[in-house]
């Protein structure tokens, strides 16, 4: 099991804490307070109906798919008496995420992968020893410093190591990159350069003088060791769009007008490459505060263009937002979601677009959403609830207005 | 004392108490592994056709193959071929990308619940395991679908995606609406569905200037359940040989940076997205002997396969008790453990727009990868 590796050390002082644990747990300190919070984590989930292993054969895939090894035990009363924090049903959340037109949604300061977009998500972890046993005594943390990777843009790879907390020198390290060809796994390989600084290793590398007319998944490889620790082997993925697959590019122009009461701006493009787009961009009011996203998704002629970015004008009244507003974190790809690669990055706009006026709340259409798509999906929920149909009732859900 | 030593301790106890009574040593079992490896398929992908020409002049027409349907299945190990049910060697999404077969019946008002797989399967109810699909006998005109969509390769979720997409045109259209169920990574599988390949209608209304249209889905999806969902990624999937424990060619394709970059997970189209997560019990662990070993590497909170941040629909990879932090002495499991575990707590960050807890809680508490797979069928009854 997990903690196998660990027996043996423990093993020492186990013994002599048996003892004092039974002690401590039959006659120790437990305040009321703690003993009612422990009853409240009482598992809920009972006994094996089945044994897992057996019923996940490595041979067959029904493992894949989870089978669960056992049943769960529900108490309806408690159920229905828990306190909620969402909505009442899925169809008030729907109303909710129905509210303004498709392409605007209202976001805030924590809406954190909306504003970084191309985020990194990598974590120190512990080692693996051997295929599945944690080495707990070494920690690794294998990044980046970004995620999309577009032209000549540098990508910087990085190791960290650490053994009982204390950072240290991996004592060798080779890094590779290769290219994921469409559906046909790696193409060629790259060797990147390391470099050594402080407790860290890392590597610069720049895609584009290798692989300019591609785009797709890069993998970067680390294998590295260290004293008393056998040779690990890492991956960390990144999106690179070549500079001659780079499909459009923001030319800089905007201006921003109002339209049926909707803020709108128009942004100025030159495709290289037609085909479908999402260009999206955030919304900031003038102290600085983020509230809200929109996206334009549509098709687009090569040459130069404008595409519009909408901003629902409910959005501002539900935000109470008005004045001087600007953009910003403006991006662009093309997609091809039935295809490997399925994206071609644009660079992001490098600039903040600003409105040239300033706008009143009364300014803004402060309509709700009313479509006949959004009235129809009403009606279907409410003849899916009369025929039967228990509609999940949200503990906890995110809140848009 | 930090968790995982806390858990050290703990496990470290409870097995020496059975060494002790057996009189047994143990030695190091290496983990199995999960899935069948990668199976064949009838779905293709653009990039994976090839444009075939016959005539010549105007009368040279061209056509471009988005199945493998009528040949050897992509990779080879079965068929897509119209005698394959005879004779048994059907890839196991021949049904719907080839026979037009989906289970239900278009623009009838079938109210379907369709049921997607996680990661490595091809399908939600595999013969011989406790997995079940939803019962609809309570609901009229209600219908329940397994979803026989490939996630095994390395392009599992786009390949996937693209045969719900098939289910959603023909189950989820005009006068049916849908309810989703899915598993693990079926997650990434609806959530790539509704922000790329969403079939959208045009609604016009209004005459001449006036006159304006509208696109708006056309799947006609009442809400979405995600038991143990890996929308937020697996940091199981950074490392080589852990991701070999799960056997198919998907399982290194699913870390967190590359999952949370593959679409907009807060674009559902006004779908909403429910999710229900647990986390490994300190003192237990997982009865899975994969899980038990995935259970180390992740974040404080996991199931061995998802932490809470993927399982909760969160739109960052926080852990609230990462680190050493937020932790406290809790006698009962005799070290420091976390002050919150609430999967519905603000501590583990903003979820993605769209998406929402269902069971909040400790529901999932001690509830490992796979027990979480039926268990939002078991608590919504239907």
């Amino acid at each position: 099991m997990g903690a196998k590796s660990n027996f043996a050390r423990a093993a020492g002082f186990i013994g002599a804490l048996l003892l004092l644990v039974a002690f401590v747990r039959a006659t120790g300190p437990v305040s009321p307070a703690q003993d009612s919070e422990r009853k409240s984590y009482e598992p809920q989930v009972i006994a094996a109906a089945t044994e897992p292993s057996e019923a996940r054969d490595s041979n067959s895939s029904a493992g894949a798919s989870g089978s669960p090894g056992r049943s769960v035990a529900i108490d309806p009363v408690e159920h229905a008496s828990r306190s909620r924090a969402g909505y009442d049903n899925a169809l008030e959340h729907y109303k909710a995420l129905s509210r303004y037109p498709r392409g605007t949604r209202r976001i805030s300061a924590d809406a954190f992968d909306l504003l970084n977009p191309g985020a990194r998500h990598e974590r120190r972890m512990a080692l693996p020893n051997g295929r599945d046993n944690p080495d707990r005594d070494w920690e690794v943390l294998l990044t980046a410093d970004r995620y999309l990777v577009r032209g000549a843009e540098p990508v910087i790879v990085s190791l960290e190591l650490w053994k009982d907390g204390k950072q240290i020198q991996p004592r060798s390290v080779y890094m590779t990159a290769e290219i994921q060809r469409a559906g046909e796994g790696a193409g060629s390989i790259v060797e990147l350069e390391i470099n050594r600084a402080g407790g860290s290793v890392s590597a610069e590398f720049l895609p584009n003088d290798y692989w300019s007319d591609r785009a797709g998944a890069v993998r970067v490889t680390v294998n590295f060791d260290a004293r008393e620790l056998p040779e690990q082997s890492g991956q960390l993925d990144f999106y690179f769009t070549g500079e001659n697959r780079i499909p459009a590019r923001f030319t800089g122009a905007h201006r921003d007008r109002l339209d049926a009461g909707d803020l709108v701006f128009d942004l100025g493009l030159s495709v290289r490459r037609p085909g479908r787009y999402f260009i999206e961009g955030n919304l900031y009011d003038s102290s600085g505060e983020a509230f809200g996203w929109a996206r334009y998704e549509g098709d687009i002629a090569d040459g130069v263009t404008s595409v519009p970015l909408r901003f629902a004008g409910l959005l501002f009244h539900d935000a109470d937002k008005a004045g001087l507003f600007s953009l910003r974190q403006v991006r662009g790809r093309r997609i091809q979601p039935r295809s490997i690669p399925a994206r071609e990055d644009m660079a992001d706009l490098d600039a903040e677009v600003k409105t040239a006026a300033s706008y009143r709340l009364a300014d803004f259409n402060g309509d709700e959403n009313d479509s006949p798509r959004r009235r129809r999906m009403i009606a279907m929920y409410e003849d899916a609830m009369n025929r039967g149909v228990e509609l999940t009732r949200p503990e906890y859900s995110d809140v848009q207005h | 004392m930090n968790q995982q030593q806390a858990q050290v301790i703990s496990k470290a106890l409870c097995a020496t108490w059975a060494i002790l009574i057996v009189g047994l040593t143990v030695s190091a079992v290496e983990a199995g592994t999960i899935g069948g490896g990668d199976q064949g398929r009838c779905e293709r992908l653009d990039s994976e056709s090839t444009t075939v020409c016959t005539g010549k002049g105007k009368k040279r027409t061209c056509v471009t193959e988005d199945t493998y349907c009528g040949g050897a299945g992509r990779g080879g190990s079965c068929s897509c071929e119209p005698g394959c049910e005879s004779a048994g060697n059907c890839c196991a999404d021949y049904g719907p990308v080839c026979a037009g077969d989906f289970q239900c019946a278009p623009d009838s008002g079938q109210i379907a619940f369709l049921h997607v797989g996680g990661m490595c399967s091809t399908k939600w109810d595999y013969a011989g395991d406790p997995d079940r699909l939803a019962s609809v006998a309570g609901i009229a005109g209600g219908l329940a679908v397994d979803v026989q969509a490939v996630q095994t390769d390395s392009n599992g979720t786009q390949v996937a995606a693209a045969t719900l997409a098939r289910y959603l045109d023909a189950c989820c259209t005009d006068s049916n609406s849908c309810i989703i169920y899915n598993y693990s990574n079926g997650d990434n599988v609806v959530g790539l569905a509704l922000d790329q390949l969403a079939t959208v209608d045009s609604v016009c209304t209004g005459k001449g200037r006036r006159r304006v249209c509208e696109e708006s889905l056309a799947w006609n999806i009442l809400e979405v359940r995600t038991a143990a969902g890996n929308g937020g990624g697996s940091e199981l999937s950074n490392w080589g040989s852990l991701a070999d424990l799960f056997a198919c060619s998907l399982a290194p394709e699913i870390s967190p940076s590359t999952i949370r970059n593959l679409y907009d997970h807060n674009n559902t189209r006004g779908v909403p997205i429910y999710h229900m997560g647990g986390f490994l019990d300190q003192t237990t662990g997982s009865d899975d002997i994969t899980l038990d070993a995935g259970w180390w590497f992740l974040p404080w909170h996991s199931d061995g396969a998802v932490a809470y941040h993927s399982s909760g629909a969160r739109n960052n990879s926080v852990e609230w008790c990462g680190d050493g932090n937020n932790l406290s002495w809790d006698w009962d499991y005799f070290g420091n453990w976390c002050t919150d575990e609430n999967l519905c707590s603000s501590n583990y960050g903003t979820l993605f727009q769209g998406h929402g807890i269902a069971f909040c809680s400790m529901q999932m508490e001690n509830s490992d990868h796979y027990d979480q797979k039926m268990a939002y069928i078991q608590y919504m009854g239907q």
